[in-house]
């Protein structure tokens, strides 16, 4: 109860707040639980959780409400694939209403459709029925950037919600190179949703994938330029990032990051720190702050000259002779791993001489 | 000017995709760690089982059988056989069309051709009843109880039911997933007892197990017992990490605390929740976890696993070496990598698991991990300056660039000469037609020819010769034959000036094969090395036509005023070192020559040694070509010229090793250069 009026109370910081999407299938976890709340306690927004999931196959995934979700700032997500489409709305719609009954104290909703472009009426059908039998619930849908191309269609949509989520992010492909987001469909997404007048908010991407060995990853310095263009649009309501990063997570960062990268003070960096091991050696730790987790070749620049007797490496680092470069996949973002340890005589102190500056020189190949 | 540009940009596209560098060896000298290193899950499964022999119950082997439709016939078939064995042909395919058309109506295939169906005979029940069951639980899905046709299956004698008591439990396995152990287990049993598995579905019932058993102590103990079934499927390698993972703590430390799953465990989960709840524990496969300790940096907890074992692995000495050298302690780390030696002696390398493997990178095939420990060994011994027994070492570990810096740079001389003739001589003759050059014996074989080379650059010649290739030994024996002739100070200058030319000859034109370096600067034999120009710090400077160089390609002997020009003292950009020598020689063969032709001959024998390489210490010798053979037709030529001149017969004769046989030729070639004086 205090929790709630407290929320209640930080209402107004909270609007400006950034959300997050929950995509874990399983939320019975001592670390999500601990994020969230520590999250929640930081900087209060929503959790857009994954409820549920409509398998093309005809399987259904459900997710069950943990304790520590606030009801009143939790909106459950039902993800539904195409093929679920060839059934009736009325139906769909009620499969939908079983799957949300476990959350139904949440009163909201949102549905997560692949839903094609020429399609967009079955999707304003679907969502009128779940309107007819959760007259109460806060309705939304997400939608894709070609959805908003469709004026006349995606308006009746739009009207059938109480606010839509325009996700920019998918992975496509150009050419031989995949992608997560393009800024200019993204802006240009973002300038559609606003013609609409109708509430709206904006998923941005905060994950990678790997294809091939290569780390797909979203740009992160434009986010700020798509937020300021969101925010000229009077009914653009509020950011969710996708999705919530649990620390030590491989394809997603920690909210310390998105909360920056949505600021516009994205500043990402490799922080060294020399700790000596008792046995005389020191060993070179690097925090990753801001990266998704890659494999790089860092530059090692080192301020100072001093010999180095023998040295190797931890974690599957690779090392040039010279100790200028050193290849390596990176830590989960907010993490400090070792990777290399070095001899030098004994009247050096490392920290004292702080003979390294470290920076990305390149991404590495696969 | 478009046009020019994309022709330009299209040949550079082209040459640089087909540009291909050479092959540089990892090196143990420079690299430090070289080679990737690799825990192997495939030989720690065959460990694990192994070792842990005595946890599993012996099973007994399963077959990996036909398919189910095949498997379907063929039992019904075996059965018709069985249990009416006179029965005519006629009969055998009445029942076979029952059959069919039972099959066709449970698979809803309708208007089959089969006669409608009928019920088997009391013999052959089992399949009918079967297929009943089955279709029950399609039509009543989800249903919660066996189907009453699968119960009634289940009460006939055993010999009765010979062919589908391990399909029923298999289906009940596959349809109630919540007893998937039970049922799995029951169609196992079945099959140990003797009722018939044609379709392999005792074996096949593992890997589903394995793929939705929600019991993980069970679903490793299972693996394990499948594992040993004898059939090349994999299985513990396929149990997935991300369901050992979502166990919260408790039902963790429970697996924990099964010795078996511990172990297994042990070898797959390297995550610090594992580390930290084991350590209480006794455990087998502690070398693996410290393995996972050390990678992640973690020297300490390695040195508290490897602790805990009961004797020392290969691994885990390997591990102690590699923490030795971390803590400094050289010694310690030659001693360790000794033990790893006489350990892997000990066990048949039949059956012997390497857990670790090396590789160059992860596109390349492992290789054999005793190249590893020969070369930390040859790193070590270079660390305590022992520079023979890091030699030998890196021979051992086929470390061919890692042997011949050392070779080349660290060994004497007559220590190199010590090392070759211990190892077998019979090495040297060639035996196969396309050596691999990373490999024995064509290593030796290339280092007995860099001891050639060496000794014939330090002047010691009867080593040059006695390790030096049959095909270059003739050219040894006419050099040292010229340079005789060149100091008989009983000769004329013309005499001895024409044999330091000839000998001049054969360092310019054989010298790198007679005593080229490994390394800087003529990187032996030739094709490849540092590219001089690709360095952005080194200069040309046209103006004085020399290089200024970085201090990377600055020589480390800087040589003092005139001194003499061998590898050493000669720049790194300097390649071909011996050009220079050839042209110092040059240089005193025109001092000696009398015979004005001859002077002018041999001064642009030295011009054309340098001028392509740096024109202005060629110009020297174009100095003395017109100045010393002023009145000759080649010195008047080369000052109206203003530079050496090209003329075809002369360059014919510079540009061969074979010698000029005496003054007269030489009158010969100029005549012949210069017909009717002009």
């Amino acid at each position: 109860m205090i929790k709630t009026v407290l929320l209640i109370l930080l209402l107004p910081i909270a609007s400006k707040a950034v959300d997050f999407y929950i995509w874990q299938r399983q939320l019975n976890n001592q670390l999500i639980r601990d994020t969230v709340l520590k999250w929640q306690r930081e900087t209060p927004g929503t959790t857009y959780c994954l409820a549920g999931e409509l398998e093309n196959d005809g399987r259904q995934m459900t997710v069950s409400p943990e304790q520590f979700l606030e009801p009143a700032w939790t909106t459950p997500v039902i993800r539904i694939h195409i093929r679920n489409m060839t059934r009736k709305t009325e139906e769909l719609a009620k499969t939908v209403i079983k799957l949300h009954t476990p959350w139904a104290a949440c009163r909201s909703l949102q549905i997560d459709l692949d839903c094609p472009e020429f399609k967009l009426s079955y999707y304003t059908s679907l969502m009128q029925q779940l309107r007819k039998q959760l007259p109460d619930y806060r309705l939304s849908a997400t939608v894709l950037p070609c959805h908003l191309r469709h004026h006349k269609e995606f308006k009746s949509l739009a009207d059938a919600c109480d606010y839509f989520v325009v996700q920019v992010h998918a992975l496509e492909k150009d050419g031989n190179d995949f992608f997560i987001i393009d800024r200019n469909t993204a802006l240009e997404a973002i300038k559609n949703a606003g013609t609409f007048d109708r509430p709206f908010k904006i998923a941005l991407p905060f994950y990678t994938h790997t294809i091939n060995g290569k780390t797909i990853k979203p740009d992160l310095h434009i986010f700020p330029e798509l937020i300021r263009h969101a925010e000229k649009f009077p009914k653009m309501s509020g950011i969710i990032a996708f999705r919530l990063g649990l620390p030590g997570e491989r394809d997603t960062v920690s909210i310390n990051t998105v909360m920056s990268a949505c600021k516009g003070e994205y500043t990402p960096g490799i922080i060294p720190d020399w700790q000596k091991h008792p046995d005389g050696a020191w060993h070179l730790f690097l925090k990753n702050r801001g990266h998704f987790v890659e494999k790089v070749t860092l530059e090692l620049k080192w301020n100072k000259n001093f010999k180095i007797l023998d040295f190797d490496t931890f974690n599957h680092a690779a090392a040039d002779r010279r100790l200028h470069t050193l290849t390596l996949t990176l830590p989960p973002d907010g993490m400090s791993v070792p990777y290399l340890w070095l001899r030098c005589p004994n009247d050096i102190d490392l920290n004292k001489y702080d003979p390294l500056t470290v920076t990305i020189k390149e991404i590495a190949k696969k | 000017m478009k046009r020019h540009l994309t022709f330009f940009c299209v040949t550079a596209a082209i040459s640089g995709a087909l540009a291909c560098s050479p092959y540089v060896q990892p090196s143990y000298i420079s690299d430090k760690t070289p080679y990737e290193t690799f825990l192997s899950q495939k030989s720690a499964i065959k460990r694990f089982l192994n070792n842990l022999h005595d946890l599993i119950p012996a099973t007994g082997s399963f077959t990996t059988g036909i398919s189910t439709i095949d498997a379907e016939r063929k039992d019904f078939m075996e059965a018709v056989k069985k249990n009416f064995p006179d029965i005519s042909e006629e009969k055998q395919a009445a029942l076979t069309s029952d059959f069919e058309g039972l099959l066709a109506k449970h698979r809803g295939i309708k208007n089959h051709f089969s006669s409608p169906e009928k019920d088997l005979p009391e013999e052959l029940m089992e399949f009918q009843l079967f297929l009943e069951g089955r279709t029950y639980l399609f039509v009543n899905r989800p249903s919660d109880h066996i189907p009453p046709a699968w119960q009634k299956l289940l009460a006939l004698p055993p010999e009765r039911r010979h062919y589908r008591t391990a399909w029923v439990h298999f289906m009940l396995g596959n349809h109630f997933k919540k007893d998937l152990h039970t049922h799995y287990d029951n169609c196992r049993n079945a099959v140990r007892a003797g009722f018939a598995d044609t379709a392999g579905l005792a074996l096949r019932s593992y890997t589903l197990e394995i793929r939705f058993g929600t019991n993980m102590a069970r679903v490793i103990r299972r693996a394990a017992e499948a594992e040993l079934c004898g059939s090349d499927l994999e299985f513990l390698g396929n149990i997935s990490l991300d369901k050992i993972n979502k166990l919260d703590d408790g039902q963790y430390f429970a697996l924990v605390n099964d010795p078996f799953c511990r172990e297994f465990l042990a070898m797959i989960d390297n995550s610090p929740r594992f580390r930290m709840m084991v350590k209480s524990f006794k455990l087998r496969n502690a070398d693996i976890c410290a393995y996972y300790a050390y990678v992640d940096g973690d020297i300490t907890e390695a040195k508290e696993f490897i602790a805990i074992l009961e004797k020392p692995t290969l691994l885990s000495t390997y591990l102690e070496a590699r923490i030795a050298r971390h803590s400094g302690n050289t010694p310690g780390t030659v001693r360790k990598l000794k033990e790893w030696l006489k350990l892997a002696e000990k066990v048949d390398p039949q059956d012997r698991n390497d857990l670790l493997e090396i590789s160059e990178n992860q596109h390349n095939p492992p290789e054999n991990f005793r190249k590893e420990i020969y070369g930390l060994l040859g790193t070590s011994m270079i660390m305590r300056r022992d520079f023979s027994d890091a030699a030998k070492f890196f021979l051992q570990a086929e470390q061919r660039d890692d042997l011949f810096t050392i070779a080349e740079k660290y060994l004497t001389l007559d220590e190199l000469s010590e090392m070759l003739d211990e190892i077998d001589a019979d090495i040297s003759i060639s035996a196969d037609s396309n050596p691999h050059p990373y490999k024995q014996p064509q290593i030796t074989r290339d280092l007995r020819y860099l001891a050639a080379r060496r000794a014939f650059r330090e002047k010691r010649f009867d080593l040059a010769e006695k390790y030096m290739p049959d095909e270059h030994k003739i050219f040894i024996r006419q050099y040292l034959e010229l340079l005789k002739k060149s100091a008989d100070i009983k000769l004329s200058g013309n005499e001895r000036a024409l044999a330091m030319y000839n000998a001049a000859k054969i360092l310019r034109h054989k010298g790198m094969e007679l005593s080229g370096t490994q390394n800087a600067p003529d990187y032996f034999p030739g094709h490849y090395g540092e590219d001089i120009q690709g360095c952005i710090d080194c200069i040309y400077k046209v103006e004085f036509g020399e290089w200024q160089l970085c201090q990377n390609h600055r020589p480390a002997t800087v040589p003092g005023f005139n001194a003499a020009k061998n590898h050493l003292t000669v720049g790194a950009h300097m390649r071909f070192h011996y050009r220079y020598l050839a042209a110092e020689m040059a240089l005193a063969a025109g001092q000696l020559a009398d015979d004005e032709e001859l002077r002018a001959l041999i001064h642009l024998f030295g011009g054309s040694c340098l001028k392509l390489r740096s024109n202005r210490e060629a110009d020297l010798f174009y100095k003395r070509l017109v100045t010393m053979s002023r009145n000759t037709m080649l010195g008047k030529l080369a000052d109206k010229q203003r530079w050496f001149p090209i003329v075809k017969v002369l360059q014919n004769e510079i540009n061969r090793e074979f010698p000029c046989e005496s003054l007269e030729a030489v009158h010969e070639l100029m005549r012949s250069a210069f017909p009717n004086g002009k």
